[in-house]
C-alpha cells in the first residue's frame, strides 16, 4: 500500500513543466464491442434504455450499458471529473450539459470529435447549437437533445376575464395582478430565481428581452452593469415587492416552481419544454387542459418575442475510452433521424433540424412547434471560466431579489465578480 | 432511601419533557413517512394534507421495482456492517492501549487521529479514487470498507478510550495480578464493562457508513456496487424531485437503525445496570 | 458552559497517580483548575516522562513495564496502519495540490511548481472571507445549541427507565438519515408555497412565513434542521457518559444535602467533562464541514448568506474545476478546525495526553 502511495505521489508531482492540455486523437478501432453510456435520466421512465434497445437492434455488434448518473448536474460533473482525470476508461460516452464544452475542453475531459466525424456531420443541427459545442475551434460534443424556456399561462383564467396572452413582461405583471385581485389565483408569476444556475438562465432570457447582455460579445468584459439590466432586475424585484411573484421564488428551482403552477397556484410560469407535458399529466397536475404555452415576452419597447435560453444536453466521449469506434457509431445513431424521432415522440426536444421542423410531429406536440421557431439566446459559456461567471450572476442577483442589496449594487458586484472570473482571478 | 412520593413528582416532569422531545424529533419523521404514502398529485397540495387523502404504496413500488433500491440497500448493509466490525476490532484495542497501557506519545497519537478526521472529505475523494484505482479496488466492497474504517477509527478510538478511562481500575489490576495478559484483560474484563461505550461507538460508526455519500459516489460507480445514499441521488431526473419515492426509500432506510437499537439496547441496558452497581 | 469549573470540585475526578507529560513521580501540579497541566499535556510528552508502570502496587518491575508498552503498540498499530494507509496519500496529495499550479489534462492531475498563489487567492477573496465568517459563527451557534439541548435530553433520558430504549431508537432516526435526504425533507417542509411549516405559520400568524427566501430566516431554518439531526449525537454520547458516572459520588453529594440541581452543576457536570469534550470536539469537526444541508436546502443562498467553507470548496473544486484553489480551501479549513479544536481543548481544560479526568 505504501509503495502505491509513493508511486502515485511521484507520478502526480513528476509531471512538472505542465503538460499540454490537448487530447491526442485516439485510434478509432472497430465499431463493435461494448460501451458504457453515463447519463442523467431523461424523458419518460426507462427512456434511455429504450433508445439503447433500438440502437442495438440496428448495430448487433455493439452492446451498450446505460449507467444512470446522479440527477444533480453538479454532482454528475464531479463524478465525471474524478473518473476521467483519474484516467478511468469505465465510461465511454457521457451526456454533458450544453454549457460544459469549453470547460471540459480546457480540462481535457472530452475527446475532440472533428477528426473522427465527417465535416458535414454538424450541418444536421441548428447553427447556434452546433457552435456552442465548440471550444478552441474543435467540436467537443455532439448535441443530443435541446431545451428552451417558455411562458406557461392559465388559458382558462385569461379566457374568463377576456384577457389577451401577454406579449411583454410588463403585461405579464399587470395581467397577473388582475387575476390575483379577482381571487382566481394566489400568485401571479413563478420562475427559477434560486441561488443556482437556473437563475442565470432566467436572467439571460429576461436581460436579452430588454436588449441587455451579461458578457460582451467578444467574451472579454462584463456588460451586466447596464441601464437595460438595471431595468430588468428592478422589474424582477418589483414583482416580488408587489406580490406578483411569491417571495419564495428566490428559493425555487424547476421542481418547486412547476409544482406551484400545476397545483393551480400561479397564473404565469416560466419553465423548460417539459412543463407542457407535466402540466397536462392528470396524475400530477390540477390544471390539465387549462394551460397555454407561448414564447417568452419581451420588455416594452423591444421587439418580441423575447428569446429563450438554449438548454439541453450533448454527448461527449471520454478521452480514455477503449471503444471509440463503437462510441462514434452510437453518437452517429443518437443524433440521426430514428433516435431523434423517438425523442420527439417522447416529449424531448430533438436537435436534428429535419425532425425539429417536421410538421406531422409538430401537430401532436405544441412544445415542438413552439421550439422550432423560437428565438434563442445562449448563456456566455464560451469560456472555461463560465461556472465562475454564472456564479457571479446568480449569487448577486439572488441577493438583490431577496432584498439584501439594491439592484444597482448587485449588478455592480456581479460585474466585478465576472471581471475577476474572466481574468482567472475569481475563487 | 428516598421517599416514594418525591420520585413520583419527578417522574411526571421527566415524562412531560420526554414527550416534548419525542414530539420534536418525531414530527418531521412523521411528515416523511406520511408523505411517502401520498400519490404524486397530493405531494404538492396546498394546504398540505396531514394524513394522506388517498394513501398508496406506489412510491414504495417505484423505489424497489422501478429503481434498484433493494440492491443499494443490500450493498449498504454489507459495507456498513463489515466496516463497523472492523472499526470496533481496531479501536477497542487501540483505545484500551491509549487509555491504560504505558505508551510514549499518546497525545501526538490522539491529536493526529483528530487531525485526520478533520480533513474535509471533498478533498479526499479525488485522491482516494486514484489510490483505489491503483489497487484495483474501485467498484468493490473492500475498497469502501477500508476507507470507511479508516475514517471512523479516530472517533471510535476517542470515545472508547474515554469509556475505558471511566472503568474502575481495580478489576483490571486483579486480573493483572492474576497474571492475565492485556489481551485477556481487554476481552474478559474491560469489554463487558464498557458495553455502553462499545455500543455508542458501534452505532455511530454504522450510521456514518450507512449515510456516507461522496466517497461511495466516487469509488463505486457501477450500479451493482452502489450504496443506498448514492442510489437515492439517482431517483428522478434533472428537473424533477420525486419526493414521494425519495421519502419511501428513506423511510425504509431508517427502519433498520431503529430495529438495531431496539435489539441491542436490551443487552446494553442490562449490562449497564450490572456495571453501575459495581461502580 | 463549563468553562468555569467551580472551585472545590474534585480537581479532575480521576485518580491523580499517573500524571501526563510531567516527570514521573512529580506530584501533579494542581493550580487553577488544571489548565497548566492541560497545556503541557497537549504539547506531546517530553522524553523520559513516561516511565510509570501500570500496576501501582509498588512493585518495580520494568520488564513487565516494557512488555506492557510493547503490548500497547501492538494494540495501537493496526488501527494506526489502517488510518494512515488510507488517509496519508489523499491528505498529502491535497496539500501538494494546494501548494502547486494544478491543471487537469488527459494524463490526470498535473502539478507544476511550488506556489502560495492558491492561498493568496483565498485570502484576497471576499467570497472566502464571507464563507469563513459564516462557517465559524454557524458552528459556534449550532454546537452550543446542541450541547445545551443534548445534555438536557440526556438528563431526561437518564431518568426514564422503561421507555429509554424506545427513546434512544427514536432519537437515532434523524441521525441515521442520509443528510441529503433529511435536507430534502426540510426543504419540502420549508417550501414557501406547499411546505407544511409554511402552512403552519399561516395558521398561527395569519400570513405564510418565508423560511428560505431571505438571509436571516434562511440561516435560522438551516440551523433548526441541523439541530434536529445532530442533537441526538450529543445526547447519546452524554447519556453514555452519565451512565458511566460512579454512583457513589452523586450519592455522597446527595447525602451532603446538595439538591439535584447543585449536585448536577458541582459534581456531575465536571465529571461529565470528558464525554462532553468528545461530543463537542466531533460536532465542531462535523459542523465546520457542513456541506449537504446548504447544498440541498439553499444552494448557499439567498445570495451567499449560507455558503459554508465546505460548499465553497466543493464548488471551486468540482464546479469550477480549480483543483489548486479548491485544495487550498480544504487544507486551510482543516488547519482552522485544528486550531479551533486545540483552542477548545485548552479552554475546556480537557487533557488529551495520558491520564485524563475519568468519567
Amino acid at each position: 500500500m505504501f509503495c502505491v502511495i509513493t508511486v502515485l505521489l511521484a507520478t502526480a508531482c513528476g509531471g512538472s513543466g505542465g503538460g499540454s492540455a490537448a487530447v491526442e486523437p485516439r485510434a478509432v478501432g472497430p465499431a463493435k464491442g461494448s460501451l458504457t453510456w453515463y447519463a442523467i435520466n431523461f424523458g419518460p421512465e426507462g427512456f434511455p434504455q429504450k433508445l439503447i434497445d433500438a440502437f442495438e437492434a440496428k448495430h448487433p455488434g455493439i452492446s451498450v450499458t446505460y449507467q444512470p448518473a446522479p440527477n444533480n448536474t453538479d454532482t454528475m460533473r464531479a463524478t465525471l471529473t474524478t473518473e476521467i482525470s483519474g484516467g478511468s476508461n469505465a465510461i465511454d460516452v457521457y451526456s454533458g450539459d450544453l454549457v460544459w464544452p469549453a470547460q471540459f475542453g480546457d480540462a481535457s475531459l472530452a475527446m475532440p470529435l472533428d477528426a473522427h466525424l465527417p465535416d458535414d456531420f454538424w450541418d444536421r443541427f441548428p447553427e447556434e447549437r452546433s457552435r456552442t459545442a465548440e471550444f478552441d475551434g474543435e467540436h467537443l460534443a455532439a448535441p443530443l437533445y435541446g431545451d428552451a424556456g417558455f411562458l406557461y399561462y392559465r388559458k382558462d383564467l385569461l379566457e374568463k376575464h377576456d384577457l389577451p396572452v401577454p406579449k411583454t413582461w410588463e403585461e405579464v405583471a399587470e395581467t397577473a395582478a388582475k387575476l390575483q385581485d379577482a381571487g382566481d389565483v394566489r400568485y401571479g408569476y413563478v420562475g427559477q430565481w434560486a441561488n443556482y444556475e437556473g437563475l442565470t438562465v432566467n436572467w439571460t432570457e429576461m436581460s436579452a428581452a430588454a436588449g441587455g447582455r451579461t458578457v460582451s460579445a467578444d467574451g472579454e468584459r462584463p456588460e451586466i452593469d447596464s441601464d437595460a439590466n438595471a431595468r430588468v432586475l428592478g422589474f424582477m424585484r418589483g414583482m416580488i415587492e408587489d406580490g406578483v411573484a411569491p417571495s419564495a421564488t428566490t428559493s425555487f428551482q424547476e421542481p418547486q416552481s412547476l409544482q406551484t403552477f400545476i397545483e393551480g397556484d400561479a397564473a404565469f410560469h416560466r419553465n423548460w419544454a417539459h412543463g407542457w407535458g407535466e402540466s397536462n399529466n392528470p396524475e400530477t397536475s390540477h390544471v390539465v387542459g387549462k394551460v397555454g404555452m407561448s414564447p417568452l415576452p419581451a420588455f416594452e419597447g423591444e421587439e418580441g418575442p423575447g428569446p429563450s435560453a438554449s438548454g439541453g444536453w450533448n454527448l461527449m466521449v471520454n478521452p480514455h475510452s477503449d471503444a471509440v469506434g463503437a462510441s462514434l457509431a452510437f453518437i452517429e445513431w443518437m443524433t440521426g433521424p430514428e433516435a431523434q424521432r423517438m425523442l420527439a415522440e417522447n416529449a424531448v426536444l430533438p436537435v436534428l433540424k429535419e425532425v425539429l421542423h417536421d410538421e406531422d410531429l409538430q401537430k401532436d406536440n405544441p412544445a415542438l412547434a413552439a421550439a422550432a421557431d423560437v428565438p434563442v439566446v445562449s448563456r456566455p459559456s464560451d469560456t472555461p471560466r463560465y461556472p465562475q461567471v454564472s456564479h457571479g450572476v446568480y449569487t448577486n442577483l439572488n441577493g438583490a431579489l431577496a432584498g439584501s442589496v439594491t439592484p444597482r449594487d448587485a449588478l455592480e458586484a456581479a460585474s466585478d465578480e465576472i471581471r475577476r472570473a474572466l481574468n482567472g482571478r475569481a475563487l | 432511601m428516598t421517599p416514594v412520593p418525591r420520585l413520583k413528582v419527578r417522574f411526571t416532569w421527566v415524562h412531560a419533557a420526554a414527550l416534548l422531545i419525542a414530539a420534536f424529533v418525531a414530527a418531521p419523521l412523521y411528515w416523511m413517512a406520511a408523505s411517502s404514502f401520498k400519490p404524486q398529485n397530493e405531494i404538492g397540495a396546498n394546504p398540505p394534507t396531514v394524513w394522506p387523502d388517498s394513501g398508496t404504496w406506489s412510491n414504495y413500488r417505484d423505489a424497489f421495482v422501478t429503481n434498484n433500491f433493494g440492491t443499494y440497500l443490500l450493498n449498504s448493509a454489507i459495507v456498513s456492517i463489515t466496516a463497523t466490525i472492523l472499526v470496533l476490532g481496531l479501536s477497542t484495542f487501540a483505545g484500551y492501549a491509549l487509555a491504560r497501557l504505558p505508551l510514549r506519545g499518546k497525545a501526538p497519537v490522539m491529536i493526529s487521529l483528530l487531525m485526520i478526521s478533520l480533513f474535509p472529505t471533498i478533498a479526499l475523494a479525488a485522491p482516494l479514487f486514484l489510490l483505489m484505482r491503483e489497487l484495483g479496488w474501485l467498484n468493490s466492497y473492500q475498497g469502501l470498507v477500508l476507507v470507511y474504517a479508516a475514517l471512523n477509527v479516530p472517533f471510535a478510538v476517542w470515545i472508547l478510550r474515554n469509556f475505558f478511562l471511566g472503568i474502575p481500575k481495580e478489576m483490571e489490576e486483579v486480573a493483572w495480578v492474576d497474571g492475565a495478559s492485556p489481551l485477556r484483560t481487554v476481552l474478559s474484563v474491560i469489554l463487558p464493562q464498557a458495553a455502553p461505550g462499545v455500543f455508542t461507538a458501534a452505532i455511530f460508526t454504522f450510521t456514518a457508513c450507512w449515510t456516507e455519500f461522496l466517497i461511495a459516489l466516487t469509488l463505486n460507480t457501477a450500479d451493482s456496487y452502489r450504496t443506498m445514499p448514492v442510489g437515492l441521488a439517482l431517483f428522478g431526473s434533472q428537473f424533477t424531485v420525486p419526493y414521494g419515492t425519495i421519502f419511501a426509500a428513506a423511510t425504509v432506510s431508517v427502519l433498520p437503525i431503529a430495529l438495531l437499537v431496539l435489539v441491542f439496547r436490551r443487552a446494553v441496558v442490562s449490562g449497564l445496570t450490572a456495571g453501575a452497581v459495581k461502580g | 458552559m463549563s468553562d468555569d469549573v467551580p472551585e472545590g470540585t474534585p480537581p479532575a475526578g480521576g485518580p491523580p497517580e499517573e500524571d501526563a507529560g510531567s516527570t514521573a513521580y512529580v506530584p501533579r501540579r494542581v493550580t487553577t483548575g488544571g489548565s497548566t497541566t492541560g497545556s503541557t499535556t497537549l504539547k506531546a510528552a517530553p522524553p523520559g516522562g513516561q516511565g510509570r508502570r501500570k500496576p501501582r502496587a509498588g512493585r518495580h518491575n520494568s520488564a513487565l513495564e516494557r512488555r506492557f508498552a510493547r503490548m500497547g503498540w501492538i494494540f495501537t498499530a493496526p488501527a494506526l496502519v489502517v488510518v494512515l494507509a488510507v488517509t496519508l496519500f489523499p491528505i498529502a496529495f491535497s496539500v501538494a495540490m494546494s501548494l502547486s499550479n494544478v491543471t487537469v489534462s488527459s494524463g490526470g492531475f498535473q502539478l507544476s511548481g511550488v506556489t502560495t498563489d492558491n492561498y493568496s487567492l483565498l485570502l484576497g477573496s471576499a467570497r472566502w472571507q464571507h464563507a469563513l465568517v459564516f462557517t465559524v459563527l454557524y458552528t459556534v451557534g449550532t454546537v452550543v445549541a446542541e450541547l445545551v439541548l443534548g445534555t438536557m435530553i440526556a438528563l431526561v433520558l437518564e431518568r426514564l427507565s422503561g421507555s429509554r430504549g424506545w427513546m434512544m431508537a427514536l432519537l437515532l432516526l434523524p441521525w441515521a438519515m442520509i443528510t441529503v435526504v433529511s435536507a430534502q425533507l426540510w426543504a419540502y417542509m420549508y417550501n414557501g408555497i406547499y411546505g407544511v411549516l409554511t402552512a403552519l405559520s399561516n395558521g398561527l400568524t395569519g400570513e405564510p412565513r418565508q423560511f428560505l427566501g431571505t438571509p436571516g430566516p434562511a440561516i435560522l431554518s438551516m440551523a433548526v434542521a441541523d439541530v434536529w439531526k445532530t442533537t441526538p449525537f450529543v445526547a447519546i454520547i452524554v447519556l453514555a457518559g452519565l451512565m458511566m458516572l460512579p454512583t457513589d459520588v452523586v450519592e455522597a453529594a446527595r447525602v451532603d444535602g446538595a439538591g439535584s440541581w447543585t449536585a448536577f452543576w458541582r459534581v456531575r457536570l465536571p465529571l461529565l467533562r470528558p464525554a462532553l469534550t468528545i461530543a463537542v470536539l466531533f460536532r465542531i469537526l462535523q459542523a465546520f464541514g457542513i456541506f449537504d444541508l446548504p447544498f440541498v436546502l439553499t444552494g448557499g443562498g439567498p445570495g451567499d448568506a449560507t455558503e459554508s467553507l465546505a460548499l465553497l470548496g466543493w464548488q471551486v473544486m468540482f464546479t469550477n474545476l480549480d483543483f489548486g484553489p479548491g485544495a487550498a480551501v480544504a487544507a486551510s479549513t482543516a488547519a482552522l478546525v485544528l486550531v479551533g479544536c486545540l483552542v477548545f481543548l485548552r479552554a475546556f481544560r480537557a487533557r488529551v495526553g495520558d491520564e485524563e479526568t475519568t468519567a
